[in-house]
């Protein structure tokens, strides 16, 4: 055990000595831990962690922050804010709600400033490829949210955010438990707003004066409603509905003139699952439709532009045991979409049928796990490419367990790559990749402390990539590029309860990225790294506790990213550090908990896109009370 | 443990306080460059800022940023200058940067304009500037030297771009901006009012004084089915118009109707334009046009002793190349490294 402490904080000190390293997440994940999702028969074999989102005023962007492994990028306070992972682009990188991709059919990217992680009961993670089991797109990674699920007892809950740049955020909860019947409930309201008009240097003036961002206000309210009001076939049915409008200012980037752009976003979305769970089968129904619109404004050229589009999905799924350790998985999975947009000039379609299977054998007592299967789409009526995957587990004893991955993937063009007036092709070939990866878990236990660590390597190999060209000066999406990422990535903590029952924990993270494009029409560019895809970002984290009070400290440093492909110019890398201080107290039936947290503590400036600054040094504040009762 | 502890902190503040920013030690540039040529990039789409390229002597990346310490603006438009000015118009940052030709260093921000495009000298100490504002109207802002307060605005038809100044009158080509437009407006220097519109071809985007003859060289319109397929019928090709100030005459159609012809430019006596990102020649006699050079090219510039500029984008996000071509016959003389998207050359002459 002594070892690895060492080797941890040597790891550790080297990490805060070297410029280009950065430091933590306050609690912020637990470690990755192998997960199989109850909520999903045929759920992943690969390793995920679980992120914390905290009990504050969240967003998806601002939980993955100081996640080592994931590369945000953000168009302004405001704009869009999209994820990628494993050095691919933000949409190979699915994102999925119940099961269900929440990513728009138009842009293949979800904005993870629309996802309030308070509606969600939780936030994992999956670096690694997995279209066999979640389906086009899922090339460098996965999110998944998971939508609340039953609780033991009732519960009413108030929470009120406050912080600099005219934050004010309230979430209402409340839930009753199951019943005898089998009957829970549980609702979420959220209303968030803010101003976003903080100050910043501006560095395209001389002597960079101070100025506020303008056009920069937005505003989000979201319901989260769950429930299982009642049971088919001795099973229950669960249902989620989540009602989303949103309001947000566009600001200019400082190399632009002023901007008065605005955007409207609006979601309904409804799942309803169903699950029978057998004795030596499980079999799962779950049915969702989704319908999203967004209003786009520009006044001072006059312009608005509408889009929308309705899904409709369903999946059957069944896993059984067929003998002894071997369990056989299989899925259907049907998807209609339908969406408009102002340059589509009419609706446009898609239909998916999806075939799922799977055979999985696992040792009894050597610690082998072997899994391997296959997904075949079939999308407007024709068959694309296939996603085969091979995965083996072996747990060599309680602390060590290791994994590999071989699996081949997919991605669909968009409907914008398709449908795009005038340019975009319907001819497109869909994406397809090859990916190897290779994980390794270890976890110690000694006395009052443990060590974990989680290292990985991957290779990822992208083939007839999508990107749009400017081809006779016009944007034009074509299948040319081929791009390989390779990379690794390594994630440690460790946890000592000290004396006057004290807690620390330490949490560091790296990933260092290669992704580099393979073929494209200017050669000069072949072998240079992918624009905006830093070479490596790291994040530490301190969080100590003593009874109800937590502190802790988040820091992370996002390396410099090149902004044109010939790398002629680059963002310089930034670290940034965060402060957050949390207590609790109960009394009766009830319960408070309170916060105080600074942002960007050191007040640098940065920025994910050229001349788009975020904010500096900023505080937040809030407090949570919250009624139980069995 | 605590030590530990205490060290940790220690540590972490030790990396928050060595993160310091490298300081920017360039000197900025207080002479003119000299001669040579000026090559004005639009900059990264959607982000980042446009620059200007020098190449002479010495060679300067960025000479607005060097000179002046500041970028230019998101996204670099067009250049026009005098002996005592020099315009840049910056066009998604709703400016124009007014600049001493000679040395580059800024004299004035022409600001809160909308979508400008192109700059042109109408009078002693008056400059037009073509302006889109919306999808169905534009306008021609006049300001005034030396302080380039505006003293004049016109309304014109839609995506106003080149303006030329003919026969005392000013000719505003509207393009059509965001929609579709086949007009220029006529507007007379001594009145400042729109004294005629006179239909052209589809989408005007280009104008070269030949002579006593005005060309107008326009993109033509596509339509589009709802199968996504190109609507021939509706649809028009490029063409190049003769214009006067009563009306126009076309003179030349494309029978390539999936090419948008541009950059109708006069290099010595000679007609060149783009034609599918080729080089092509206009003979005004025969009214005939001629492959001169094949080959991807975004914009044409006119220069001294019979040579024409050509810029290739390269792909649009790396540094792009400026060929010096021989007008007449299309070899190259010369080439030189730009910015992210050339789109116009201008020589310098001191």
């Amino acid at each position: 055990m002594r070892r690895f402490m060492k080797a941890f904080f040597l790891f550790f000190l080297i990490a805060i000595f070297c410029p280009a390293f950065g430091q933590h997440t306050d609690s912020v994940f637990s470690l990755p831990e192998a997960t199989i999702f109850a909520d999903r028969l045929y759920a992943n074999s690969g390793f995920s962690h679980t992120l914390d989102t905290g009990n504050q005023s969240n967003t998806l962007y601002k939980a993955l922050l100081f996640e080592s492994t994931a590369n945000i990028r953000r168009q302004s306070i405001s704009g869009l804010s999209t994820v990628s992972l494993r050095g691919l682009p933000a949409a190979h990188t699915k994102t999925l709600w119940n099961g269900f991709a929440v990513q728009s059919p138009m842009n293949g990217v979800a904005d993870l400033s629309l996802l309030p992680t308070q509606l969600f009961a939780s936030v994992q993670l999956l670096s690694e490829a997995h279209s066999a089991y979640f389906g086009s797109g899922a090339i460098g990674g996965v999110i998944r949210l998971k939508p609340f699920s039953k609780s033991t007892e009732n519960f009413a809950q108030l929470a009120y955010h406050t912080g600099s740049w005219g934050l004010h955020s309230m979430q209402v909860s409340a839930g009753l438990a199951e019943n005898k019947n089998g009957q829970w409930l549980k609702v979420s309201a959220i209303h968030e707003q803010r101003k976003g008009n903080f100050s910043f240097p501006d560095r395209t003036q001389n002597q960079s004066p101070i100025r506020s961002m303008e056009n920069a206000a937005a505003k989000i309210q979201a319901i989260m409603l769950s429930g299982s009001p009642l049971s088919l076939l001795n099973s229950p049915l669960e249902m989620h509905i989540w009602l989303q409008q949103s309001k947000r200012e566009l600001p200019a980037s400082l190399t632009e003139g002023s901007s008065l752009a605005n955007q409207d976003d609006n979601a309904v979305r409804l799942a309803m699952n169903w699950r029978q769970i057998k004795q030596k089968s499980n079999h799962e129904v779950r049915l969702a439709w989704f319908y999203d619109d967004l209003v786009y404004r520009n006044p001072k050229i006059q312009l608005e532009a509408f889009s929308n589009s309705i899904k409709y999905m369903a999946e059957f799924s069944s896993m059984f045991i067929i003998y002894q350790n071997w369990v056989l998985k299989t899925a259907l999975l049907f998807e209609h979409t339908t969406a408009f947009a102002d340059d589509y000039r009419s609706k446009r379609n898609r239909r998916k049928i999806n075939g799922f299977a799977a055979i999985q054998w696992q040792a009894d007592k050597t610690g082998w796990q072997v899994e391997a299967g296959a997904r075949l789409p079939w999308i407007d009526e024709k068959f694309t490419a296939w996603s085969p995957f091979l995965a083996i587990r072996h747990r060599y004893s309680q602390a060590h367990e290791t994994g590999l991955n071989i699996s081949g993937n997919y991605r669909h063009p968009t409907l914008n790559d398709l449908y795009w007036v005038p340019n975009g092709d319907p001819d497109l070939k869909s994406e397809t990749s090859r990916q190897i990866s290779l994980t390794h878990q270890a976890a110690f236990t000694e006395g009052l402390s443990s060590f974990k660590v989680f290292p990985s390597l991957y290779v990822i190999h992208v083939k007839n990539m999508i990107q749009w060209l400017n081809i006779n000066s016009t944007w034009h999406p074509v299948n040319h590029p081929e791009v390989l990422s390779r990379g690794a990535e390594l994630k440690m903590s460790y946890t000592q309860s000290i004396s006057h029952g004290i807690t620390m924990k330490i949490t560091t993270g790296s990933a260092y990225t290669r992704a580099q494009l393979q073929t494209h029409p200017n050669e000069n560019i072949v072998g240079n790294q992918l624009t905006f895809t830093p070479y490596q970002k790291h994040t530490n984290a301190l969080m100590t506790e003593k009874g109800n009070y937590k502190l802790s400290i988040e820091h992370q440093y996002t390396g410099s990213r090149y902004t044109t492909s010939d790398q002629s110019a680059s963002m310089p890398g930034f670290h940034l550090i965060n402060m957050h201080l949390s207590g609790k107290l109960s009394f009766w039936k009830a319960g408070m908990s309170w916060h105080f947290k600074c942002n960007n503590l050191l007040n640098k400036y940065y920025e994910w896109f050229p001349y788009q600054p975020m904010p500096g040094r900023g505080f937040e504040a809030g407090i949570r009370v919250n009624f139980q009762s069995t | 443990m605590n030590t530990l502890y205490k060290f940790t902190i220690l540590m972490i503040l030790t990396v928050s306080i060595t993160a310091c920013n490298k300081t920017d030690d360039e000197q900025p540039i207080q002479e003119g460059p000299g001669e040579g040529i000026l090559i004005f990039n639009e900059g990264p789409f959607m982000s980042g800022t446009g620059s200007v390229t020098f190449h002479g002597e010495t060679s300067v990346d960025n000479l607005f940023e060097t000179v002046n310490g500041r970028p230019l603006g998101n996204i670099v438009q067009s250049y026009s200058q005098n002996d005592t000015y020099g315009f840049v118009v910056v066009n998604n940052a709703d400016k124009v940067e007014v600049v001493n030709p000679v040395t580059f260093q800024s004299i004035a921000t022409i600001s809160d304009l909308s979508s400008p495009r192109y700059v042109e000298k109408i009078a002693d100490k008056l400059w037009a500037i073509s302006e889109w504002t919306t999808e169905t109207n534009g306008r021609v802002t006049v300001v005034e030297a030396p302080d380039f307060n505006v003293i004049k605005t016109i309304a014109v038809g839609s995506g106003p771009e080149h303006l030329r100044v003919f026969e005392n009158h000013l000719l505003v080509l509207n393009s059509g901006g965001y929609g579709s437009s086949n007009t220029v407006s006529i507007i007379s220097l001594n009145t400042m009012e729109v004294t005629n519109t006179v239909e052209v071809c589809d989408n005007p985007n280009s104008i070269a004084l030949h002579g006593t003859h005005v060309y107008i060289m326009c993109g033509g319109q596509k339509i589009y089915n709802a199968d996504f397929t190109l609507n021939e019928a509706e649809s028009t090709n490029g063409s190049i118009a003769e214009l006067d100030l009563t009306g126009s005459q076309i003179v030349w159609t494309s029978d390539q109707i999936q090419f948008r012809p541009n950059n109708l430019t006069l290099t010595g006596q000679q007609l060149l334009f783009l034609n599918g990102n080729s080089i092509y020649k206009f003979d005004p006699v025969t009214m005939t046009s001629a492959l001169l050079r094949d080959g991807y090219y975004y914009s044409l510039s006119a220069g001294s002793n019979n040579i024409l500029y050509a810029s290739d984008p390269a792909d649009f996000a790396s540094k792009g190349t400026v060929y010096a071509l021989d007008a007449s016959n299309g070899n190259v003389i010369s080439e030189y490294e730009a910015g992210i998207i050339p789109t116009q050359v201008v020589e310098k002459e001191k």
